[in-house]
């Protein structure tokens, strides 16, 4: 009986301790961040203080982990957390979710099969505005949001 | 409700963004272009003017962009869109007061360079007054007494015109402070026009010319030497914070090129002076005492001279008579080398480098050398014993007569 007890106070404190969260938490950037990528394929962000490897990414979007040399990275972090990512030339939006010591891809969006010219992200919460000449499309981290414009 | 509000937010954003489709990050690297180029514009005005016109321009910029105020309250981090202008605010009212500063110190510019060129007259008198009276220095006592009344005056008289010098040289320093090849051609007039108003090219070489006349015309001694070398070591570190920036200010005005590189030469002359002074006025001491010797400008030709002089001395010993080698020994160690020389002179030759150890040493010896010849020391102590033997003897015959005279005064 004494067990039975014990075992059932266990799981009700290790039930009520993994489901504590915070909330509402907001982690939107107010405007993209536009990074040159290093030598080494890191780009790093001094505001936010993190930084990440862009090879695997360029292995992705361009069959090449050099391809990054002389480019630079948009991301913006909308207000659930998730960081999208894209660059000039690249057809997919990048949609990555923060995981232990890495960021792991939720979504690749396609964008525009001949590569994004002249790619830009605005912070309109609860939406990533998408912008690349005339094209405009509005992001969560599912997708497109009603198709693009 | 919320959600109406919500969903009524997020169509006004829609439709806003739809109207232009302009990049955020571009806004707030257009605003912080705009800014960095405000924050040196402050840093570079040169005139008061200048600084007020950019106020409206400010206030303009600030206008324009209070539109995306939200966006760059959260962009300017750690600052916000206040916290950024009442930066510039205060910037402006930082470069204001430098120039109410300037404004001042043109005030008393305008004072000081009268009052250098009263000193400038006054001095002109006193040096040739000083060169009249070291003509005929030998001539009594109470002219020596004037003349270095006259020197002293003049010494002070120098130092305080140097010391307005610097003060108008310190007045350009606010304006050539930063990075002179940064400067507009505009920017480069002004210092120019300011540089000519204040006559500084001029003040400075008539400073420098005065200083080395002053050094031909007098004879000093170690000690006001050593003052003249930390006035001109002043006047160097002085210049030294504009010249070389004037130089670049100048550098498309061939004729003001040419004066700055003249300075530089007044400089260099002043330099040598000094030390050519040092050597003058050592030989001026030999002369004094009717020693002539040759000119000297350096520690060799200075030991070579000497040992020359010694070692004519030596050679003539016995051709002339003893009492005039003697006289002249007399007159070379005891009165020139080893009480002003050796006393006054060497501590300095050799702090500044201009004697070695080595060439003191060579000269004490050939004077010891010399000293053999005149006196000699194993001949001194043969006269002084066969001097002692001589008076002991006629004492001992003394003592023995006196004795024998009383014997027989006793036999009697």
């Amino acid at each position: 009986m004494r067990i039975f007890v014990a075992l059932i106070l266990t799981v009700i404190v290790s039930t009520a301790c993994s489901s504590l969260k915070l909330s509402p938490a907001e982690f939107s950037w107010p405007i993209e961040s536009v990074q040159k990528i290093d030598k080494d394929g890191f780009v790093k962000e001094d505001r936010y203080s993190f930084s990440f490897n862009t090879k695997a990414l360029f292995m992705e979007e361009m069959q090449d982990s050099m391809a990054y040399q002389g480019k630079d990275l948009r991301m913006i972090r909308n207000q659930d957390g998730y960081y999208f990512i894209t660059s000039k030339g690249f057809r997919n939006v990048y949609i990555f979710q923060p995981a232990e010591a890495s960021l792991e891809l939720k979504e690749k969006v396609l964008i525009n099969e001949n590569g994004l010219s002249n790619p830009f992200f605005n912070q309109r919460n609860p939406y990533i505005e998408l912008v690349d000449g005339d094209f405009k499309a509005y992001l969560t981290s599912e997708g497109i949001y009603g198709g693009a414009k | 409700m919320k959600k109406y509000i919500f969903i009524i937010n997020v169509i006004v954003a829609l439709i806003a963004s739809n109207l232009v489709a302009q990049s955020d990050y571009e806004i707030v690297q257009n605003f912080k272009n705009r800014y960095q180029q405000f924050e040196q514009q402050i840093k570079n005005a040169v005139t008061l003017e200048e600084l007020n016109s950019l106020t409206g321009e400010i206030e303009r910029f600030k206008n324009e962009f209070s539109t995306y105020k939200d966006l760059l309250d959260k962009s300017l981090y750690p600052d916000n869109f206040e916290k950024s202008f009442d930066k510039l605010g205060n910037s402006l009212v930082l470069r204001r007061t430098d120039f109410t500063q300037i404004e001042t110190l043109q005030t008393e510019v305008i004072t000081l360079r009268s009052e250098v060129d009263e000193l400038n007259k006054k001095n002109a008198e006193l040096l040739n007054q000083i060169q009249l009276l070291e003509v005929q220095r030998k001539k009594d006592a109470e002219t020596i007494a004037r003349l270095e009344k006259l020197v002293n005056e003049l010494r002070t008289s120098l130092k305080k015109r140097d010391e307005l010098v610097y003060a108008i040289i310190d007045s350009l320093s606010p304006k050539l402070s930063g990075d002179v090849s940064a400067l507009t051609q505009k920017e480069k007039e002004q210092i120019i026009a300011e540089t000519e108003k204040k006559n500084v090219l001029y003040i400075v070489k008539k400073s420098l010319r005065d200083n080395t006349r002053f050094l031909e015309v007098t004879t000093l001694k170690p000690e006001d030497l050593k003052d003249v070398k930390e006035q001109q070591s002043n006047f160097v570190s002085m210049w030294q914070k504009v010249g070389p920036k004037l130089v670049d200010v100048y550098a498309s005005r061939k004729d003001k090129a040419q004066e700055l590189k003249d300075i530089d030469a007044l400089f260099t002359s002043w330099k040598t002076g000094i030390q050519r002074e040092a050597w003058e006025s050592i030989r001026e001491d030999f002369a004094l005492n009717n020693i002539n010797l040759q000119s000297f400008y350096n520690g060799n030709e200075f030991t070579e001279i000497i040992t020359a002089f010694i070692n004519d001395e030596i050679k003539s010993y016995g051709v002339k008579s003893k009492e005039e080698s003697q006289r002249v020994y007399s007159v070379f160690v005891d009165s020139v080398w080893y009480k002003t020389i050796s006393n006054e002179w060497m501590p300095y030759l050799l702090e500044n480098n201009m004697l070695t150890t080595q060439q003191k040493e060579i000269i004490e010896k050939k004077i010891a050398e010399w000293k053999e010849v005149i006196s000699p020391k194993d001949l001194t102590l043969i006269y002084v014993g066969a001097g002692v033997l001589i008076v002991l003897i006629v004492a001992f015959f003394l003592l023995r007569k006196k004795n024998g005279t009383k014997g027989v005064q006793n036999t009697n």
